[in-house]
């Protein structure tokens, strides 16, 4: 049996009234239910149980009045002697997890030796970054930085070119001899490669050309006479191997396009031709100026050609034998345009024409498929502009 | 077989360095008749007398005090702080004085003394009882920082502590004090201090932690393994001065690095390793270096502690993230 004394209930009021219960003898109550509200001098005041358990006697009834500290309510508690909230383990010194589980380690913990070897190339996070921007792989690029880090310098010439770096540019070498790196580096094994491999036939026409307008963007029309000429001979756009004779017509034109440029012979390659605008494919061509010029060409971008066409007659030239580069079979020339005495419809006229030279690899491509295409080209070329589609 | 827990090898080692030492001294709060609250001291009054382990009033700054004071006269006092959070009573006696005698006395003077405190929360105490504040000693010239993470570990790197000839905090992780048990034998060996140890060995990324939160790191280690990523995990236990050729050699390895500690983010220690691998391990990084930490928080109530320490999942989030970086 627990007794449960009218506390304090404020300020040391020393009695109060009771007002109404709450509980009868025989409930089952629980902590902090109320039992009974009092009122006294202040205020009508509810009183919580401070056990839980059976109501066993009620002191006082409605309007009685009960002096601070006298019996209030019985309780038969049971057996608990505590209130059956769980006990919170927040002792001082707080809950400590046991177990008994042994640890099987060595106090020295693993003996790996240092690796001064490590795989990984040494550059650092930017450099990197610029690397992947530019899709050249690090490893077998050796560093020129301290510590042989791996240097912007190093990541930019591995794609072609020397990028503008934020420090002042170095003073160029005034000796022009020297290994060739990068750009001429790659052509030199290519060229070469090339000569090994392909057997090259060129032959050559001109395009009379008087049609076209002053204004006329010579490359875009070029390109397109391309797509339109592979359309009658598919057979040009197209990768031959010739240690496995596998000869791969490509579905995609992507045409390389032949920049000249300071540093070297860059190669852009304009993908998809065929369903590109010719707002696009002069927007493309300008991109690509630019970014060759500035050395800020994406390694993409330099990759995936199916066919050439180099317009050395930009600079000088009329006719010539440019050079297939395997695995692609077939490389488009063009000549200098040049007002040229010829005769057309049984007259002699001045006409501009466009000299043009094809050469194809004789180990997969005929003369006959060769001269084929030459003759669509021409065609497309010689297009009266109105009747250019 | 000698298995014990991380508090009992606190004990062993004590009990080892004043049988063979008789400069050797404890003092603290209910450190002799108690054993102290955690019996880190258990039967060590008994044994060595109450000239020897002595149980100080309810007063830090004077434990602290008291101990620069018997350092400084041939003695070599291991000074219990009940809680870290009490210790920053003592403060001033530590940083103001303990860490500079030498200097001031160009050598005449020094400290040997060793400043133990159960650290760290997880263990649903109250307020003050789950400090994790070792930045604000590894940032203090002339002091050294220990926090070992296995009963062996603590058995040596104690001794070692005890030995130094200069002033060491020595912060004991108590939410594994009793958490496993291990073999160590009482030979009396001490472990290095200013070496890391290498937990786990992996290939992918470098797991930094010490104390108690290594349980955590080791699980994730564990868990990331099963979805193919080998994680090296490294215990620093010196935090000062730290064995940083290990963390830049790990690195240099993997190329990532996450580190983990429960003390809050802001100029953590995990600050300064980050620092100190990006100055020098600039090269080998892949990623950034990412610090899982408490919050910049009080450490809350127990309800919220679990929240508030880095868990298994909120390693391996970050791990995740340094491996996906590139």
């Amino acid at each position: 049996m627990k007794t449960f004394y009218l506390p304090d209930l404020g300020e040391g009021l020393p009695e109060a009234e009771i007002s109404e219960w709450y509980v009868k003898v025989g409930d089952v109550v629980e902590v902090d239910q109320h039992l009974v509200s009092v009122e006294t001098a202040k205020a009508l005041v509810e009183v919580p149980s401070p056990f839980a358990g059976k109501i066993h006697r009620c002191y006082g009834n409605s309007g009685d009045v009960v002096k601070t500290g006298a019996p209030l309510v019985e309780f038969d508690i049971g057996e608990e002697a505590t209130a059956p909230k769980e006990k919170k383990a927040a002792t001082v010194a707080g809950t400590l997890k046991t177990s008994e589980d042994i640890l099987e380690e060595d106090a020295l913990g693993i003996n790996t030796p240092a690796s001064t070897q490590h795989q990984r190339p040494p550059a650092t996070p930017a450099v990197r970054a610029l690397a992947q921007q530019l899709g050249v792989d690090l490893r077998g690029i050796t560093g020129s930085g301290p510590r042989g880090a791996i240097t912007l310098t190093d990541v930019t010439n591995a794609v072609g070119g020397t990028v503008a770096t934020p420090k002042p540019a170095t003073a160029t070498r005034s000796d022009r001899s020297g290994k060739v790196q990068g750009v001429k580096r790659r052509m030199a094994e290519a060229m070469e490669d090339s000569h090994a491999k392909v057997v090259p036939l060129t032959v050559t026409e001109e395009a009379d050309i008087h049609h076209w307008a002053a204004t006329e963007d010579t490359t875009v029309r070029l390109l397109q006479a391309v797509v339109a000429a592979l359309a009658v001979e598919p057979g040009l756009n197209a990768y031959f191997n010739g240690d496995t004779l596998q000869h791969d017509y490509q579905t995609d034109i992507n045409i390389g396009l032949a920049m000249d440029t300071p540093h070297g012979l860059f190669a852009p390659v304009i993908k998809d031709v065929a369903h590109q605008s010719t707002a696009e494919l002069r927007q493309t061509i300008q991109r690509y100026k630019q970014e060759v010029m500035e050395r800020t060409i994406m390694h993409q971008d330099l990759v995936g050609a199916t066919i050439l066409l180099s317009n050395f007659g930009s600079i000088c030239g009329m006719f010539g034998n440019p050079t297939v580069i395997p695995p692609m079979v077939a490389i488009v020339g063009t000549g200098r345009q040049r007002k040229s005495v010829v005769a057309y419809n049984d007259e002699m006229v001045i006409h501009r024409i466009l000299p043009i030279s094809i050469t194809v690899d004789h180990r997969v491509i005929t003369g006959g498929e060769l001269c084929r295409f030459l003759k669509a080209f021409i065609n497309i070329l010689e297009q009266n502009n109105e009747e250019k589609l | 077989m000698n298995t014990i827990t991380l508090v009992e090898a606190v004990t062993q080692a004590l009990a080892y360095e004043m049988a063979q030492d008789e400069s050797v001294v404890l003092l603290g709060e209910d450190i002799g008749a108690n054993g102290g609250v955690f019996r880190a001291t258990d039967t060590l009054q008994e044994r060595f007398g109450k000239k020897r382990v002595l149980d100080t009033p309810l007063a830090e700054t004077m434990i602290a005090g008291l101990t620069v004071g018997m350092a400084a006269q041939g003695l070599k006092p291991v000074a219990e702080f009940q809680f870290m959070g009490f210790i920053y009573a003592g403060f001033d006696h530590i940083l103001s004085h303990a860490t500079r005698l030498r200097n001031r006395t160009r050598g005449r003077l020094s400290c040997p003394a060793v400043f133990r405190a159960p650290y760290g929360g997880g263990i649903h105490a109250p307020e003050h009882h789950s400090e994790s504040t070792e930045a604000l000693f590894t940032h203090i010239p002339g002091i050294k920082v220990v926090i070992p993470s296995t009963p062996a570990r603590a058995y040596g790197l104690l001794l070692a502590a005890m030995r130094d000839p200069d002033p060491v905090v020595f912060l004991e992780p108590k939410r594994i004090y009793r958490l496993v048990k291990q073999e160590v034998a009482d030979t009396g060996e001490a472990l290095p201090l200013s070496k890391a140890f290498i937990l786990r060995e992996g290939s992918d990324v470098t797991l930094i932690s010490w104390g108690a939160q290594l349980q955590e790191t080791l699980q994730a280690a564990e868990s990331m393994a099963q979805e193919g990523v080998s994680c090296e995990v490294i215990d620093v236990a010196t935090l000062k001065p730290m064995d940083t050729e290990t963390l830049l050699n790990s690195v240099a390895k993997t190329g990532r690095c996450v580190i983990v500690h429960e003390a809050a983010r802001h100029s953590g220690v995990g600050a300064e390793i980050a620092a100190t691998i990006v100055e020098e391990g600039l090269l080998s990084l892949l990623a950034p270096v990412k610090r899982v930490t408490g919050y910049d928080t009080v450490m809350p109530y127990f309800q919220l502690e679990k929240d508030y320490l880095p868990s298994v999942n909120r390693i391996t989030t970050a791990i995740r993230e340094v491996v996906n970086y590139t």
